[in-house]
C-alpha cells in the first residue's frame, strides 16, 4: 500500500514535468549541448584514445548536468507547500516520507530519461555522420559513463529537493542551488587554489591539501571517475591521474573500477546520505501556510 | 698794439692744428663674402659631366649670418649647368654664425653634340640678409674646353690579357674598369665582338652576370671575363673584344683579350709505349650536382717497374677530379709504383661545378714518369634536364592503405642516397590532405645519409573523425640541400564503417523509445 502510494506520488511528479513547456525546452537545450560539444570535440585529431570516447566533452556536461537538476527539483517541496496542496495531500492516508520519496524519484526518473535520451542521441548521431569504428568496450564505458553522469545529477537534484525542503519560497530556493551550482562546478578548484595559496603559502597545485579538500565536491569525483581529472571547473586544479578514468581504454574496465572505486562509492552514496538529511528535515517540518 | 687779426691768428692756427688731428670716419667697405676656386678651367669630351670646386667664405671681420643666392650668369646653348652643396643642387645658401665658409660644386654637363672648343660658364653670387649693407654681386667665370680627342675619364684593362687553353675548357680572365671622374659614375660594360660560336660572360666577383659597374670617384672595380672555346674551336689565337663607357656617354674604352686554342696537349705522349691508360666508359651525361666516375685501368707493359704519378691535365674551372683507389673510397691515389705487366683499376670522380651550365666538358687525365707521358680524354656531358629526384629516394610501404574515420596506422617510409655522396640534413617532408595527420614518429630529419644508405622512419596516419569518405592523397618527399627526391603518395582509402552508422541509428531509436516509454507510462496526469 504504502509502496504504491509512493508510485502514484512518482506518477504525479513524473507526469509533472512532462506536460511542463520548460521540461521539454530543457530536454531539447540539453540534447542540443551535449551533441554540438560531441560533434566538435569529435572532429579533433585524438592520437591515443578511442575517437567516439574521446568525442564526449565531459568537461562540458559536468557543467550543465547540474542545471538540470537544479531545474527539476529546485521548487519540489516549496510549491507544494506554498500551494497548500502538501497539507490537502497530507490528510489522505498517506506518509511524509511518501511523499518526499515519490517527488525524489519521480524527479529522478525525469533525471534519467534526459540524460539516457541526451547521450543516446549524441552518440548515435556522431556514429551516423562520422562512421567511426565501434566496438563493445567502447559501448560498455558509453553505458558506464551513462550511469556515473546520472549519480552526479542526482547528487544535485537532491542538493535541490533539500534547499526546497528548507527555504520559504521557490525563488530563494533557485537562488542558492544556482550559488551552490556555481561554487561546485565552475569557481571550486580555483578558490580552492587560492584559499590554499593564502593559508599555506602554496601555489603547486599538487599539493596534499589541494586533493585532499578537493575530496568534498562531487565533480571532482565524477571527474576522476570518467576522464582521470581530478577537477573540471574553470582555472581549477590540473591533476591527472595515470588511468584516464573509465574512457581510458589502455585498462580494462575492472582496472578502472579497482582504481576509481572510492569515487564511484561516493557519487552513490552522496545522494543516499542527502536523502536521509532531507527525509530527516522533512519530518520535522512545519508545513503550514 | 697788437691788430685784431693778430690776435686772431694763433687761435685759428691751432683750431687748424686740432681739426687735422681728429681722425677722419674710414671710408672703404670690406666685401661680405669671398669666393675661392683653385680650377676655372678643365678639358672635356662630349658627354662627360665637369667639375668645379668653389668656397664661399665669410669677409674679413663678419661674424653675422649671411644668405648668399647663387646663380648661373652664363651658359653655352643646350649645355645644362647647376652649383651644388652637400649632394643637392641650391639656389641659395647660408652661412650661419658659428660657420666660415661653404663648399660648393659647379656641375657642367658637356652635351653629345658640342664641337671642339672653348665654352665660358659663369655664375654670380649675391650676399642678402639684414646685416648686408653692401650687396655687390660677385661673378666668377669658368671655361670648359671640349676635345674630342681627350683621353677618356675611364681605363679599362686586364693584367693578363691573353691566356691559352684547350677546345671545350673554359678560361677566365680578370680585367678591372678604373673611375678617373672626381665623383662616383656608372659605366656600362658589354661584349663588342667574340668568335663564332665561343661563349662569353662578364661577371661579378661573386659569379653573377653584369651590364653595369658603380664605381667611386678614382677607384677601380674588378670583373671576371668568362671565355668559353667551343669543343669544335682549332688551332689559332682569337680575340674577345669588351668595352666600357659611361652610363650616360658614348665614347668607349676597349679592352681586347686574346684567347691562344691549343687543340693538342704539349707534354711529350711517349710513355704510351709502355704504359696503357684505359677506361671503358669514356663519356658521361650528368647533372651539375652528381659525380662522374670513370673506371681506369694502368697497365704497365715495360719489364721493368714504373713510378707513375696521376695527375689530371686538363679540368673546367670549379670542377674537382679525384684518382680514388677502388679497394677503400676514402683513399686518393697521387702516384702508384706499378710492377713489369702489373695493371691497376681505379676510380677518376669528376665533380662538376654546382652551376656547370649544359654543355660538353672534356677532361684529361694522365699517367706521368719523368717527362714522359700518357694520357686518356674523357667526357662528361652536362645536362641540366636530367632528372635528378633519383639521386635520393622515398619509398613508403605500404603505398595504399584503408583507414576508418579515427583510426590509425603506421606506414615505414625508406629513404635511400643513391646517390656517390654523403648527403646532410636530409629531410622528411610530408604535404598531407584535410581529414588526414600525420606523425613522424622520431626525428625526421637524417644528419647525415651515407651514399648508398638507406634509413627508415615510421610515419603514424591517422583519419580524423570527420573525414570525409574517398580516397586521399598524402605527398612525402626527401630533401636535402638543394637535393630534393621525387615525390611518392601514399593513397588513403577513408571508410566510414556500415556497422557503426546502423547502431547509431538504432540508438536514436532507442532513444526516442525510452522518451515514448516515460511519456506513455508516467505522462498521465
Amino acid at each position: 500500500m504504502k509502496n504504491n502510494n509512493v508510485f502514484v506520488i512518482t506518477q504525479k511528479e513524473a507526469a509533472d514535468h512532462l506536460h511542463n513547456t520548460g521540461f521539454l525546452v530543457l530536454l531539447a537545450t540539453y540534447t542540443a549541448i551535449i551533441f554540438a560539444s560531441t560533434y566538435m570535440y569529435g572532429s579533433l585529431v585524438h592520437q591515443n584514445n578511442s575517437v567516439l570516447l574521446s568525442s564526449i566533452n565531459v568537461k562540458m556536461i559536468s557543467l550543465f548536468t547540474p542545471l538540470v537538476s537544479i531545474v527539476l527539483g529546485f521548487d519540489a517541496v516549496v510549491r507544494e507547500q506554498k500551494s497548500g496542496s502538501l497539507n490537502v495531500l497530507l490528510t489522505h492516508p498517506l506518509f511524509r516520507d511518501n511523499v518526499l520519496a515519490g517527488k525524489f524519484l519521480g524527479s529522478m526518473l525525469m533525471v534519467a530519461a534526459i540524460i539516457v535520451f541526451s547521450v543516446f542521441v549524441s552518440v548515435g548521431t556522431l556514429l551516423i555522420f562520422y562512421g567511426v569504428e565501434v566496438g563493445y568496450i567502447e559501448l560498455i564505458r558509453i553505458a558506464a559513463f551513462t550511469i556515473l553522469t546520472f549519480f552526479y545529477a542526482v547528487t544535485f537534484l537532491e542538493i535541490a529537493v533539500l534547499i526546497s525542503t528548507m527555504v520559504k519560497n521557490a525563488t530563494d530556493s533557485l537562488t542558492y542551488n544556482i550559488v551552490i551550482w556555481i561554487f561546485i562546478c565552475v569557481l571550486f578548484g580555483a578558490i580552492l587554489k587560492t584559499v590554499v595559496a593564502i593559508l599555506t603559502g602554496q601555489t603547486a597545485t599538487e599539493s596534499v591539501l589541494i586533493t585532499q579538500l578537493l575530496n568534498i565536491s562531487p565533480l571532482h569525483h565524477y571527474g576522476e571517475a570518467v576522464i582521470g581529472r581530478a577537477d573540471l571547473s574553470f582555472m581549477g586544479v590540473n591533476v591527472e591521474s595515470t588511468i584516464g578514468g573509465i574512457f581510458d581504454t589502455e585498462y580494462t574496465l575492472t582496472q578502472c573500477l579497482v582504481e576509481f572505486w572510492m569515487n564511484i562509492v561516493v557519487l552513490i552514496m552522496t545522494p543516499i546520505i542527502l536523502f536521509i538529511i532531507d527525509f530527516i528535515i522533512f519530518l520535522r517540518k512545519d508545513i503550514t501556510l | 698794439m697788437l691788430t685784431k687779426r693778430e690776435k686772431f691768428l694763433p687761435i685759428v692756427v691751432i683750431i687748424l692744428t686740432l681739426l687735422s688731428l681728429i681722425p677722419l670716419p674710414a671710408g672703404a667697405d670690406f666685401a661680405q663674402v669671398t669666393v675661392g676656386n683653385d680650377i676655372s678651367g678643365k678639358v672635356a669630351r662630349p658627354g662627360d659631366l665637369v667639375e668645379f670646386s668653389l668656397t664661399v667664405e665669410k669677409g674679413y671681420n663678419t661674424s653675422k649670418s649671411i644668405s648668399v643666392l647663387l646663380f648661373m650668369k652664363e651658359i653655352p646653348d643646350d649645355w645644362t649647368a647647376g652649383i651644388y652643396a652637400d649632394g643637392s643642387q641650391v639656389s641659395h645658401i647660408t652661412l650661419p654664425e658659428e660657420a666660415g665658409e661653404k663648399e660648393l660644386t659647379l656641375k657642367v654637363r658637356v652635351p653629345e653634340n658640342a664641337k671642339d672648343g672653348e665654352y665660358p660658364v659663369s655664375i654670380g653670387l649675391k650676399p642678402y640678409g639684414e646685416y648686408i649693407s653692401n650687396s655687390d654681386t660677385i661673378y666668377r667665370e669658368f671655361a670648359v674646353t671640349v676635345d674630342r680627342d681627350a683621353m677618356p675619364n675611364l681605363e679599362i684593362y686586364s693584367d693578363i690579357p691573353g691566356k691559352k687553353t684547350h677546345p671545350g675548357i673554359p678560361v677566365s680572365f680578370g680585367a678591372f674598369v678604373e673611375n678617373k671622374y672626381e665623383s662616383r659614375a656608372n659605366f656600362r660594360i658589354f661584349l663588342v665582338s667574340k668568335p663564332d660560336q665561343w661563349g662569353v660572360d662578364l661577371l661579378s666577383t661573386d659569379g653573377a652576370r653584369i651590364t653595369k659597374l658603380g664605381i667611386p670617384a678614382g677607384e677601380s672595380q674588378e670583373f671576371e671575363i668568362l671565355v668559353n672555346p667551343p669543343l669544335n674551336a682549332t688551332e689559332g689565337d682569337y680575340e674577345v673584344l669588351v668595352a666600357a663607357c659611361p652610363e650616360k656617354g658614348n665614347r668607349s674604352v676597349f679592352l681586347p683579350i686574346s684567347v691562344s686554342i691549343n687543340p693538342e696537349l704539349s707534354r711529350d705522349e711517349d710513355l704510351s709505349a709502355y704504359v696503357e691508360l684505359n677506361s671503358n666508359i669514356v663519356g658521361f651525361e650528368i647533372r651539375p650536382e652528381t659525380t662522374a666516375e670513370f673506371e681506369v685501368s694502368l697497365k704497365n707493359r715495360y719489364d721493368q717497374p714504373l713510378k707513375l704519378d696521376l695527375e689530371v691535365l686538363s679540368l673546367p674551372e670549379g670542377w674537382r677530379a679525384e684518382f680514388v683507389n677502388d679497394d677503400d673510397e676514402e683513399e686518393r691515389l697521387s702516384s702508384l709504383m706499378l710492377s713489369a705487366d702489373e695493371e691497376l683499376d681505379f676510380t677518376v670522380k669528376v665533380k662538376p661545378s654546382q652551376n656547370a651550365t649544359s654543355g660538353l666538358y672534356p677532361v684529361t687525365v694522365a699517367a706521368v714518369s719523368g717527362n714522359k707521358i700518357v694520357s686518356r680524354q674523357l667526357e662528361v656531358s652536362i645536362n641540366n634536364d636530367l632528372e635528378n629526384e633519383e639521386l635520393l629516394k622515398v619509398d613508403p610501404n605500404p603505398e595504399e592503405l584503408t583507414l576508418n574515420p579515427g583510426s590509425s596506422s603506421e606506414v615505414r617510409i625508406s629513404i635511400e642516397n643513391r646517390g656517390n655522396d654523403a648527403l646532410e640534413d636530409v629531410t622528411l617532408e610530408i604535404n598531407g590532405e584535410s581529414g588526414l595527420s600525420t606523425q613522424i614518429q622520431g626525428f625526421g630529419t637524417t644528419d647525415e645519409l651515407e651514399a648508398g644508405e638507406s634509413r627508415s622512419i615510421s610515419v603514424k596516419i591517422t583519419a580524423n573523425a570527420n573525414a570525409g569518405s574517398g580516397i586521399k592523397e598524402i605527398f612525402i618527399r626527401a630533401k636535402s640541400d638543394d637535393l630534393v627526391s621525387s615525390e611518392r603518395s601514399i593513397k588513403v582509402n577513408v571508410e566510414k564503417s556500415s556497422s557503426s552508422g546502423l547502431l547509431g541509428i538504432g540508438m536514436l531509436a532507442l532513444a526516442v523509445l525510452v522518451l515514448v516509454f516515460v511519456v506513455r507510462k508516467f505522462g498521465r496526469r
